[in-house]
């Protein structure tokens, strides 16, 4: 124990550092339209996200100064690569979020939103 | 990271809770499992009490977080809702995707590792049953994460059973390890037992560091270049705890422990307490851990 002890920490910690690979195997989010952060002159055509492998998304909601806008399409049962829908309610003026849960391949539940602002 | 971390409704905070609550005691209910049956010696029944104890309550509360873990993943799919926890829609998808084969595995080794608590007269069978937990509930986690979609799937699967049956190990043992170290009528058996965990923990050390590179090795094929943002910072938060994981165990190895064998005053409460904080520092990084495999997409 005297001898070992350090040393187990240490390879305890080093177990524990392994995580944060296994994390970057998830599918992960690689862009968004609008992107987060963007200040629009008009309102979007379209919302999307896109993601490295097929997720099966189960909750896309745009919300705004109004509250949630209605759009044209809603997440399905069946996994995507990218996935986009159309506003079709009014959007006046203000700061509007992106909000989308799903589920990756390996079984994670993905979680994450963005923003952007209607000039 | 803390604006992420504000920014979370309640829904994924208990998420994010149960999950950290889920590894914390699987971990220890199958790292006293393996404790008690490498370790504790016969002749202190208080100490075979003590691992009984912990086995017990963590093997129950793990039972109750894993149940509870398929419908909190479906409300937060749900974007934080009752309704969601209760759809048969999103619970379905949530066990198709891996949670149902996880959840079975662990329920039924959580389940065996009371074999544990078998009396004298089926000790044997009990061991073996307990035994079997422990490797059910590591192959649990195999069933969801980053081994599901690799390859070779049998080696990763094997590499990351290996890593979890060590933390399980270790975890396990500190628990064990602070209640014998406080035992003011058996000091000699606790030194005993502290070097036989040392002599056990060199192949375990060995084992996890082998399988922490190749796994690592396998799955990237080298290190992943450092994501940026809230994800970044709260790995940064877990590499600060693992160091001062690390500086913990510096502590006890040139002055805590030796000062315990030399039966110095207050030796023996100064390494509880060192290990108390170890404990404290696993479940930190466990809760981060957590986070970020429930909460922090990795951009």
């Amino acid at each position: 124990m005297t001898r070992w002890k350090p040393i187990a920490t240490a390879a305890l910690a080093l177990q524990l550092l392994a995580a944060p690979p296994s994390l970057l195997a998830h599918a992960q989010p690689e862009g968004s339209y609008p992107e987060h952060g963007a200040v629009l002159d008009q309102r979007p055509a379209r919302i999307a996200v896109w993601f490295d492998h097929p997720m099966r998304l189960t909750l896309f909601e745009l919300r705004g100064p109004a509250g949630v806008v209605a759009l044209s399409a809603r997440p399905g049962a069946t996994p995507v690569s990218r996935f986009e829908a159309v506003p079709t309610a009014p959007m006046p003026p203000g700061r509007y979020t992106v909000r989308w849960r799903g589920l990756a391949p390996d079984g994670h539940v993905m979680a994450d939103d963005f923003d952007f602002t209607l000039r | 990271m803390l604006e992420v971390v504000a920014g979370l409704d309640a829904w994924a905070w208990l998420l994010v809770l149960a999950t950290a609550g889920l590894y914390a005691s699987t971990l220890v209910a199958a790292g006293a499992s393996l404790f008690r049956l490498v370790f504790v010696d016969p002749a202190l029944p208080g100490h075979r009490t003590g691992c009984r104890a912990t086995i017990a309550v963590a093997a129950w509360l793990a039972i109750a977080l894993a149940l509870l873990l398929a419908p909190l993943q479906a409300g937060h799919l749900a974007g934080g809702t009752l309704a969601g926890a209760v759809d048969p829609v999103l619970l379905a998808a949530v066990v198709e995707a891996g949670q149902g084969p996880r959840i079975a595995l662990l329920l039924g080794g959580l389940l065996l590792l009371h074999g544990m608590l078998a009396g004298p007269a089926h000790a044997r069978l009990g061991q073996a049953a307990s035994a079997l937990g422990v490797a059910l509930i590591v192959a649990s986690y195999t069933q969801v994460g980053h081994t599901v979609g690799g390859e070779p799937r049998w080696l990763l699967a094997g590499l990351l059973a290996l890593h979890l049956s060590a933390v399980a190990f270790w975890a396990g043992a500190l628990i064990q390890l602070y209640r014998i170290v406080g035992d003011p009528a058996a000091p000699q058996q606790a030194a005993r037992t502290l070097l036989r965990f040392g002599q056990v923990a060199t192949g375990v050390v060995a084992g996890l560091v082998a399988a922490a590179a190749a796994l690592a090795w396998l799955l990237l094929g080298g290190w992943p270049a450092w994501p940026p943002g809230a994800y970044a910072q709260a790995l940064g938060l877990k590499l600060g705890l693992l160091l001062l994981l690390l500086a913990c165990a510096a502590a006890n190895r040139w002055w805590l422990v030796p000062a315990f064998q030399r039966a110095r005053p207050g030796a023996g409460r100064r390494l509880r307490a060192s290990i108390a904080l170890e404990a404290l520092l696993v479940l930190g990084i466990l809760f981060v851990t957590a986070l970020l495999t429930t909460t922090l997409p990795p951009r």
